[in-house]
């Protein structure tokens, strides 16, 4: 209800607009365009009141300049309308000119309309952005709409908001299909539009058509993250920043239009290599006195705005006693003006004045739509006839063995006159007789594996890998009986040396050791003629490990110690006897 | 029997020997259109010598100094490889194909990729498959009698010999992937490289004729090729290249 109150003015408004507009028309006549392109249409409405005397019977004065297609009326507002669509014949200024009725005997006309009518139609700037919010928008336009092929436009994609940005825009361009495109540049800042200070992100590509009729350049998408503060801390700066949200945004373009017109086959020179725009050439030499063979740096630069890349080495047409080598080429299209040079090696062969002649190249004019030949003027060299010596560098340099380095400055290796003309096998991977050839072979070494496999496993000795087996047990629980000491861990100690020592006995004396008594061991040991005093040991170490891991009395830390290392003394010695 | 063996065996003889004088002298036609600046004729009997099944590097060779005199750098570059493949040693093929790749705008090599690249120049893949057999040969049969007679001699014998054969091995397996299991090419024109298979789309960047580039797949007349040494990749119409 509020929002309709709002309104109420602006209604009022309107309707007091509206009285103003019709209350005193009885003939309007009005014109959708005063620009246009040939070949387009123009509607012309002519509005008359239904009381004039020609309300019904309204005819439209000639109109030589323009084809009028046929009429449609109706009526609105106590209103004839006539809509006609027209269309102009040629370019140039025309005037829809003056319509007169009547209305009660009196004469009344309209002015008379002016129309330009062009050939192609230039239009500054195509940007239709999405400025629905004023915030944050996007908008892409060329610099100029109607161009020929190969001709140098600007790409623009311009990214405008007023809120706090969280990073950087991520901008995707369009694939530019029918166009070369060069790098991008990017431009950021702060700028006013309308009054209000906005963040302004631009994307400029140059681009150049690659063919004539309507290119169309698709939509860019630019995602960007900013900031969403809190109502409440607006005051408060840092719980400002602190509090905001961050929203992702994704916008996209307009899609933009480009009119490209072939290049006219009227007076295309014969060295035209397709360069648009506007260009300079100029050559140079590094040095106008030399003595044969000595190497003359002739340099061609080409700088305009256009497709540099595009530009192919001009023909040097050079006198038969001058030899050119190969042309290195750098070009550099960062800037405004994109250029190109070519540097070549020539060789003086004959003494005497020599003029290299003067270098041409054509390209079209897109502005004075013509075609333009440009050349350099001729250079003169004196060749003086002596021994040309290498500069102490020059030296050096072929010097190097690395032939990349001197296949820079020289040319190709000749040919080879007598040649062997032996055969070369071609790909002897795929010799199915080498591969039969090698079978036997590998059988032969399958077989012999076989066999050594097969005797190692007939002649192993089964008693020795269970003693090897159990030892390696052994020798575990004497490894965790360490682990124990150190831990002082009494009772898990004397129950890994009793383990060990047992397992150790049983692996070599074949006897189950696990369950027999200290003094069935004893008796056991002296029938395998082992000395009394590592029985002795054996029979202290086995007490020990009854008393302390069994009853709760403390051993004391050499005790340990000494049990440990007899253990290993046993094992040691032992071994060796048995 | 015996006279119908000798006269067939006559007859093969005089027609090989026939045909290796007619080859001699179609050699040294090609060399002397050469050497008088008949560029387009002696790449016309170079190829014609290529054509009746000659598969010799030095001819490849010549016919690539025939095209680059002739200012066809995609062909020399292309035949300048090939003689390359069968002869990587030769000094000649090695300085002709470094100054052709510098005109195809190949990029120079850092220290560590020109080390590999050298060591894949040792050997041909022919040669490396000839050492394969004849190391495998000596490792089966010196394994084999090792494993049945125990010598400590022949398992010193076998340790080297299994030594070189895993050194060929790894080489054989890189070359291989080079040569066989990678498809490499060379671009013939300079030409765009584009980012979808589609003539229409937009250029992603130039090749230079004369290129090397490796295939990475086929569909209908484009394919998807990446250039060798900086990598980068994109869709090229099928006529502008050709395999190695």
């Amino acid at each position: 209800m509020f929002e309709f109150k709002k309104k109420i003015p602006l209604i009022i408004l309107f309707m007091f607009i509206q009285t103003i507009l019709f209350a005193d028309g009885i003939l309007n006549v009005f014109l959708n365009k005063r620009e246009v392109e040939l070949g387009k249409l123009l509607t012309l409405t002519v509005e008359i009141a239904q009381d004039s005397d020609d309300s019904d019977k309204f005819e439209l004065p000639k109109m030589p300049d323009f084809i009028v297609l046929p009429k449609k009326n109706y009526s609105r507002n106590g209103k004839n309308v006539y809509t006609y669509e027209i269309t102009p014949k040629n370019t140039g200024f025309f005037f829809v000119p003056a319509i007169t009725v009547f209305n009660k005997g009196k004469k009344i006309s309209s002015e008379p309309i002016n129309v330009k009518v062009v050939k192609y139609l230039q239009t500054k700037k195509q940007s239709r952005a999405d400025k629905n919010n004023k915030n944050i928008f996007v908008e892409a336009y060329t610099d100029i709409n109607s161009v020929y092929v190969n001709q140098q436009i600007y790409y623009t994609l311009k990214f405008s908001t007023k809120f706090d940005l969280a990073s950087n825009p991520i901008y995707i361009l369009p694939m530019f299909k029918d166009f070369w495109k060069s790098e991008s540049n990017i431009k950021s800042g702060y700028r006013l539009i309308e009054g209000e200070n906005y963040f302004v992100f631009e994307v400029v590509t140059k681009l150049y058509p690659m063919r004539d009729g309507n290119l169309v350049i698709d939509p860019s998408n630019v995602k960007v993250e900013y900031l969403r503060y809190n109502s409440n801390d607006v005051n408060n700066e840092f719980n400002k920043i602190l509090n905001a949200r961050k929203i992702k945004y994704s916008l996209n373009s307009n899609p933009v239009t480009v009119k490209v017109f072939p290049l006219p086959e009227l007076g295309k020179p014969e060295n035209f290599t397709g360069a648009v725009g506007k260009y300079s050439i100029a050559a140079s030499v590094d040095k106008k006195n030399v003595v044969i063979n000595e190497p003359i740096n002739l340099t061609v630069k080409i700088e305009g705005n256009g497709n540099i890349n595009a530009i192919s080495e001009p023909d040097i047409k050079l006198p038969t006693d001058m030899k050119k080598y190969a042309t290195s080429v750098y070009t550099d299209n960062k800037g405004f003006k994109n250029s190109k040079k070519f540097k070549s090696v020539i060789i003086p062969l004959i003494a005497g004045g020599k003029i290299i002649p003067a270098v041409s190249f054509s390209y079209f004019d897109p502005d004075s739509k013509e075609y333009v030949f440009i050349k350099t003027q001729d250079i003169k060299v004196n060749i003086s006839s002596g021994v040309y010596k290498k500069s102490i560098d020059e030296e050096n340099e072929n010097h190097e063995e690395n032939s990349d380095k001197e296949a820079q400055n020289k040319d190709i290796k000749r040919i080879k006159d007598n040649i062997k003309l032996k055969q070369y096998s071609s790909n002897l991977y795929e010799n199915k007789v080498l591969m039969f050839f090698l079978i036997p072979f590998i059988l032969f070494l399958l077989y012999s594996c076989a066999y050594r496999i097969v005797y190692i496993y007939i002649n192993r000795d089964s008693e020795k890998l269970r003693k090897i087996s159990v030892h390696k047990k052994s020798l575990k629980y004497l490894h965790e009986a360490y682990k124990f000491m150190h831990e002082k861990n009494q009772e898990k100690f004397y129950f890994n040396i009793n383990m060990s020592l047992r397992i150790f006995l049983q692996s070599y004396m074949n006897y189950d050791y696990l369950s027999m008594t200290k003094e069935e061991i004893k008796a056991n040991l002296i029938k395998f003629s082992v000395s009394e005093q590592i029985i002795d040991k054996i029979e202290q170490l086995l007490k020990d490990c009854e008393m302390f891991q069994f009853s709760y009395a403390k051993a004391e830390e050499s005790q340990i110690e000494n049990a440990y290392k007899e253990l290993k003394q046993i094992i040691e010695e032992l071994g060796k006897i048995l | 029997m015996r006279k119908k063996i000798i006269i067939f065996l006559m007859f093969f003889s005089v027609i090989t020997v026939y045909a290796s004088v007619s080859l001699k002298e179609q050699a040294a036609k090609s060399a002397e259109s050469y050497n008088n600046g008949n560029y387009e004729d002696s790449i016309k009997e170079y190829e014609l010598m290529i054509l009746n099944g000659i598969n010799n590097p030095y001819v490849y060779y010549n016919l690539s100094n025939s095209y680059y005199k002739n200012n066809n750098i995609g062909r020399a570059s292309l035949n300048i490889e090939r003689a390359l493949r069968l002869a990587p040693r030769d000094k000649d093929i090695r300085y002709n194909r470094s100054f052709i790749a510098k005109l195809s705008g190949e990029p120079q090599r850092n220290a560590a990729e020109q080390i590999v690249y050298e060591i894949k120049l040792l050997f041909s893949l022919n040669e490396l498959v000839t050492a394969f057999f004849i190391i495998t040969v000596f490792l089966c049969v010196s394994a084999g009698i090792y494993f049945l007679r125990q010598r400590k001699n022949l398992l010193k014998v076998t340790i080297v010999c299994f030594v070189v054969f895993s050194l060929n091995s790894v080489m054989l397996y890189f070359k291989f992937y080079d040569e066989v299991s990678v498809d490499e090419a060379i671009v013939l024109s300079d030409t765009q490289v584009r980012n979808k298979p589609i003539k229409s789309e937009d250029g992603a960047f130039a090749v230079l004729a004369g290129r090397k580039v490796i295939i990475l797949s086929e569909l209908g007349r484009w394919v998807n090729i990446k250039l060798s040494v900086d990598g980068f990749s994109g869709w090229i119409d099928k006529n502008y290249i050709e395999k190695i």
